[in-house]
């Protein structure tokens, strides 16, 4: 835009003022997500948060909650203060979707970072200065943008999402060494394995699936049919899923009926798919889609008289809006590793409950709770790095750290008295170790059918 | 990837072309009045298509709570004085001084709105997607062929709407003005028609049909602040196949038609791939266009050379 306002400028004077006043609504266009990143940061009770070019930097969290979470969170945490950190500023970007159809993640995901900032300040760690950009729900250019932004800014580590922006911005990851944990989209298939890429959430849909179909096959004996409609990201991503999926598939002795229809992220239009369905229908649909697209979905399905059993793998507000009372009336079954912030059960977690709810007024959902880790995760981190001396500006430093040992901190598991921990694959990079289940969402009430782990280890009913 | 090619399939697809098809074509002939008329590039219509939608669930279920249908329709009636105002102090002014560049320079400011106003949307309202409940949703069906009732209202107020403006344009005085203004707005402006006020008028029913289809989009859906993204590129196309110089009911029914096209593409193809059929189509209508030696100017009036002199009309301004 400044180059066609500086190549416009050396013409007459009312045609320069023209352009001026279309330069203003360009810049008003390029600031408008900036302007949202900042709004999406700064929640109710935030502070400290500017906004600067494509990004919005926060130096503190949510409202101070009731109590003191920090010596709660310290004591929980087993906190050493030699290695905490504490006055150190550490800075951290934060790659999110904060405009676009994904923007509820963003959303979510920040308030989970600020009060895990918050907490750890309290608890005696370091400073955590996050700088947060905005991947645009998906866009590979901003993802790639704001990599080349970190890199510049010399922050040695980040949070992600959407697989660190659909895999555009692994590479540069790597070559950079800019450790990454990604609790949005985890490592998903095509992520694995990536250097300085850690994805700390299971892998949807085919992490759960094998204990999904365990469920199922016990409640459905010889329906065996299974179809999937996901979500479209592109090749070569959506040929190795594909891949796995189908194997997985074929391992749980169930049968595929050819039905693997990609539909666009964020159409909320399944006018075209449901006939193809339809004609072609399974026992059990996976519909692997995700944000507002579930209820959209469930709620076409119904209309379209859907015989066949679908599953999702996401459950959250903007589902439920979008299902326009399908997923209250009718139910929604959904398998992943759900965080159920009415029933917390460790320490950590209610602790984490109980401030997110007095900050933000309402009660976390999965992201929320991934990210609150994640921060957490990246704190450990810190610590160990410390512990041995090492520079903690270093993401090759930090990467070592988690790799001393990859079980860390977790906001999941546990029991009343013991936090739960999350445990990453020294290989694939994703989680190897994770609670999960399947569950069913109707009147307003979730209620769990099955638990399980990765290959639907500790296979248990509710 | 392929469906069994069974009747039931089809007359499925068929019916829901029908029915997205009318939410295009509403969309393409307001698109198309504007455009074909003012010479506007109007792409805020994304913009004034999702507040059309904020702004009658607002009405119903924030501030005033006004009944459902009459939250609906100020919603609609603010969002085409929104549509006046952007022509009245964006446009006009920035076509006035731009001069023989109007219609780049209009189209970047429309660009700008279109986004900045989406931001604003998703500013004030949240992120979130906001839930629109209006009438209760009903699943009808002929033989295996399902549907919604929304889907039943929203065809038949779309082809009704289409029908008025219709009319309007061919047997009213003020019909003829607009159909001078969009042959020639210099010309028309010396037999005494007001073309600055005909474009606002223009603006009002276009937004207003924009707003309509908001509506229903958001009864059958959801709110939420990118609704407005898609539709207003299939209401681009549909004013481009059909000619933004024609009646509203060949722009109306070229809707259908691209929508039918989107449908039963998926009767071959992954549902991914249909909405690059439909634009695979307006590329070969293109070249099948410049094959047989037509110019495009014919078809849309606004890509014509630009006289010597301004464009756009300024009196009364």
């Amino acid at each position: 835009m400044s180059e066609h306002n500086e190549n416009e400028s050396r013409r007459g004077g009312s045609r320069r003022d023209f352009l001026r006043n279309a330069g203003l609504f360009g810049t008003a266009a390029a600031l408008g997500p900036a302007f949202l990143a900042a709004c999406g940061s700064s929640s109710k009770g935030s502070s400290a948060t500017t906004v600067k070019g494509g990004s919005g930097t926060t130096a503190a969290g949510a409202a101070a909650p009731a109590g003191d979470p920090g010596a709660q969170l310290a004591a929980m945490l087993k906190i050493d203060a030699k290695t905490a950190g504490k006055g150190v500023e550490f800075p951290m970007g934060a790659v999110l979707a904060l405009t676009g159809p994904g923007s509820f993640y963003g959303k979510t995901m920040s308030r989970g970072i600020d009060l895990a900032v918050k907490h750890i300040a309290a608890a005696g760690g370091p400073n955590i200065k996050v700088t947060y950009w905005d991947h645009k729900s998906g866009d590979a250019p901003a993802g790639k943008q704001a990599i080349t932004e970190i890199v510049a800014k010399k922050i040695p580590a980040k949070l992600a999402s959407y697989v660190d922006d659909l895999g555009a911005m692994l590479e540069d990851t790597a070559k950079n060494k800019v450790f990454t944990l990604d609790g949005g989209g985890g490592t998903s298939i095509f992520g694995q394995k990536q250097p300085y890429f850690w994805g700390t959430r299971g892998i949807t849909p085919n992490d759960p699936m094998p204990g999904l179909f365990k469920w199922w096959l016990e409640n459905n004996p010889g329906k065996t049919k299974v179809g999937l409609v996901g979500w479209d990201i592109g090749e070569p991503n959506n040929g190795i899923i594909k891949v796995d999926v189908l194997a997985k598939i074929a391992a749980a002795g169930m049968t595929h009926n050819g039905l693997y229809e990609l539909v666009p992220v964020g159409g909320q239009d399944f006018s075209a798919v449901l006939p193809k369905i339809k004609a072609n229908e399974p026992d059990l649909l996976i519909v692997s889609v995700y944000g507002q697209d579930p209820g959209s979905f469930a709620n076409q399905a119904a209309t379209a008289g859907l015989k066949a059993k679908v599953v999702g793998f996401e459950f959250t507000p903007d589902g439920v809006n979008a299902s326009k009372g399908t997923y209250d009336k009718d139910g929604w079954t959904f398998a992943y590793d759900y965080f159920d912030a009415s029933a917390p059960v460790s320490p950590l977690a209610k602790l984490f409950v109980s401030e997110f709810k007095a900050a933000y007024g309402e009660l976390p959902d999965f992201y929320a709770a991934n990210f609150y880790e994640n921060t957490l995760v990246m704190w450990e981190v810190i610590r160990r790095a410390n512990a041995k001396g090492g520079n903690i500006m270093d993401g090759d430093v930090l990467d070592k750290a988690l790799r001393e040992n990859l079980t860390v901190v977790s906001v999941y598991g546990g029991d009343a008295t013991t936090v739960g921990t999350s445990t990453l694959d020294e290989v694939t990079h994703s989680v190897k170790k994770r609670p999960m289940g399947v569950f069913e969402y109707k009147g307003g009430k979730v209620t769990p059918k099955a638990f399980f782990g990765i290959d639907a280890e500790g296979y248990k009913k509710a | 990837m392929f469906a069994r090619f069974d009747a039931t399939t089809v007359a499925q697809l068929t019916a829901n072309g029908i029915f997205r098809g009318a939410a295009y074509g509403l969309l393409g002939v307001g698109f198309a009045l504007i455009l074909g008329v003012t010479g506007r590039f109007h792409f805020a219509y994304s913009f004034t298509y999702t507040l059309a939608a904020y702004l009658a669930f607002t009405l119903r279920f924030r501030g005033p709570k006004l009944p459902f249908w009459i939250a609906s329709f100020l919603g609609i009636l603010l969002t085409a004085a929104v549509g006046v105002l952007i022509e009245r102090f964006i446009y006009r002014p920035l076509a006035k001084r731009a001069g023989a560049t109007a219609l780049l320079a209009v189209f970047v400011a429309a660009l700008g709105i279109g986004i900045a106003g989406q931001n604003m949307i998703a500013l004030f309202w949240g992120q979130a997607t906001q839930a629109f409940y209006g009438p209760d949703k009903k699943a009808w069906s002929i033989g295996s062929t399902r549907f919604e009732n929304f889907d039943v209202w929203q065809t038949v107020c779309a082809l009704a709407l289409v029908l008025i403006l219709t009319g309007l344009l061919r047997f009213t005085g003020l019909g003829r003005a607009i159909k001078a203004t969009r042959v020639n707005p210099d010309l028309a402006t010396i037999i005494g028609i007001n073309a600055n006020h005909i474009y606002l008028v223009c603006f009002a029913i276009g937004t207003f049909l924009c707003g309509v289809s908001a509506f229903w989009y958001g009864l059958q859906f959801t709110v939420e602040p990118n609704m407005g993204q898609r539709p207003v590129i299939f209401a681009f196309v549909v004013a481009f196949l059909a000619g933004t110089a024609r009646s509203p009911l060949r722009v109306f029914f070229t809707g259908i038609a691209v929508a039918l096209i989107e449908q039963w593409a998926s009767i071959w193809l992954s549902v991914r791939w249909t909405q690059t059929a439909v634009f695979v189509i307006l590329v070969g209508y293109l070249v099948s266009l410049s094959l047989r030696g037509r110019k495009l100017a014919d078809l849309l009036p606004f890509l014509r050379p630009a006289p010597t002199k301004p464009a756009a009309p300024t009196a009364g301004s």
